[in-house]
């Protein structure tokens, strides 16, 4: 997937004076361990339309989402300022659409370190409380 | 020097008052400063934005006392956690979680870590020696409201730092003396400043100062 608009649920604990911190794009272990972080496409439009779709997805996922947020980011734009030296550190991958994922294509902890911080900065441009997106609708 | 426990199933002391206003008196220099100072590790909420406008770093002879503490700790985080009935509530520990939210922070970052082992299972061990390092950086951290949390893959301590503009300044602290860094932000564009700052000696992690400038 090199385009399109992905939005990723933000838990309240990931979020520190109204922005998103690393913690939003960490790859858990565990049983089995992640290999994704996971995203949901969302439809074209507008920064409200978009928020609204992604709300619209993550209602359905998790019902009891009030406290939440909902971040969306460009693929392309994610793609283009993360993959910035020779070979590539992320891709998304369809898992099952509107489901994709955000692989890591490193294993250096430095690197990591920094294509999380790109992300938070990336995120933090389209982001809303499902509070109030949930008003709007 | 006797190593000294950090038990997550016992109330005992680790930092005793006088150590926080021997310290105190070292980073404050007026008797009025240092006061405030010492009320606001006894009374962390009332006097935090006193705190925080006094802008100020350890003295080497201070932070290398702070150094011998973290040092002498013998550090245990495996098994079971349960805040209500170690750290948080222990009033022998009260001078060391009063500096700020920090070490609130610092134990919900354990606290958090257990939660997502019981749910999930198989994560890797804290590092308690990270946890150490950790520790040795607190001082310069007071002030900054960092976001503390496990790294999932390694047990490693991260902390973020939002400063004024828009970024974010993460930092991963590794249990064998050095601290990967990352600052991001947008000027005009997004622009990057990566590395990692390696510390031989415990007295140098002070130095870590001069990341958080960028901020």
């Amino acid at each position: 997937m090199t385009a399109g608009s992905a939005s990723r649920f933000i838990k309240p604990r990931w979020i520190i004076n109204g922005c998103i911190t690393t913690e939003a794009f960490d790859l858990r272990d565990g049983n089995p361990p992640e290999t994704y972080v996971s995203f949901f496409l969302v439809e074209r439009g507008s920064a409200d339309k978009q928020l609204r779709s992604g709300y619209k997805i993550l209602s359905e996922i998790i019902p009891e989402c009030t406290k939440w947020s909902i971040s969306i980011i460009e693929i392309e734009e994610a793609l283009s300022e993360i993959n910035d030296e020779d070979t590539p550190f992320i891709c998304f991958k369809e898992k099952g659409i509107p489901h994709c994922g955000l692989i890591y294509l490193t294993n250096a902890q430095e690197k990591i370190l920094e294509i999380k911080a790109t992300l938070c900065v990336l995120a933090q441009k389209k982001v809303n409380s499902t509070r109030q997106i949930s008003n709007s609708v | 020097m006797t190593a000294q426990k950090i038990d997550l199933y016992s109330k005992r002391s680790i930092l005793a008052s006088p150590i926080i206003e021997e310290v105190a008196s070292k980073f404050v220099g007026s008797p009025a400063k240092r006061s405030t100072v010492i009320q606001y590790v006894t009374q962390p909420q009332k006097h935090h934005k006193r705190f925080i406008s006094v802008s100020v770093l350890p003295s080497d002879t201070a932070f290398g006392k702070w150094c011998n503490y973290i040092d002498s700790l013998e550090i245990n985080l495996k098994g079971n956690f349960d805040p209500s009935t170690c750290l948080l509530s222990s009033d022998v520990f009260g001078p060391l979680f009063s500096w700020g939210n920090i070490f609130i922070e610092f134990m919900r970052a354990i606290e958090c870590y257990k939660e997502l082992e019981n749910d999930r299972g198989n994560l890797p061990d804290i590092s308690e020696e990270s946890a150490r390092r950790f520790l040795l950086l607190a001082p310069l951290l007071v002030s900054t409201n960092p976001k503390i949390y496990l790294d999932t893959q390694t047990g490693n301590f991260n902390f973020d730092i939002i400063p004024l503009e828009n970024g974010v300044l993460s930092a991963q602290v590794l249990p064998i003396g050095a601290v990967h860094y990352s600052y991001v932000a947008e000027h005009s564009r997004i622009y990057k400043i990566t590395g990692t700052a390696k510390f031989k000696c415990s007295l140098d992690y002070v130095k870590f100062s001069k990341i958080l400038r960028m901020i």
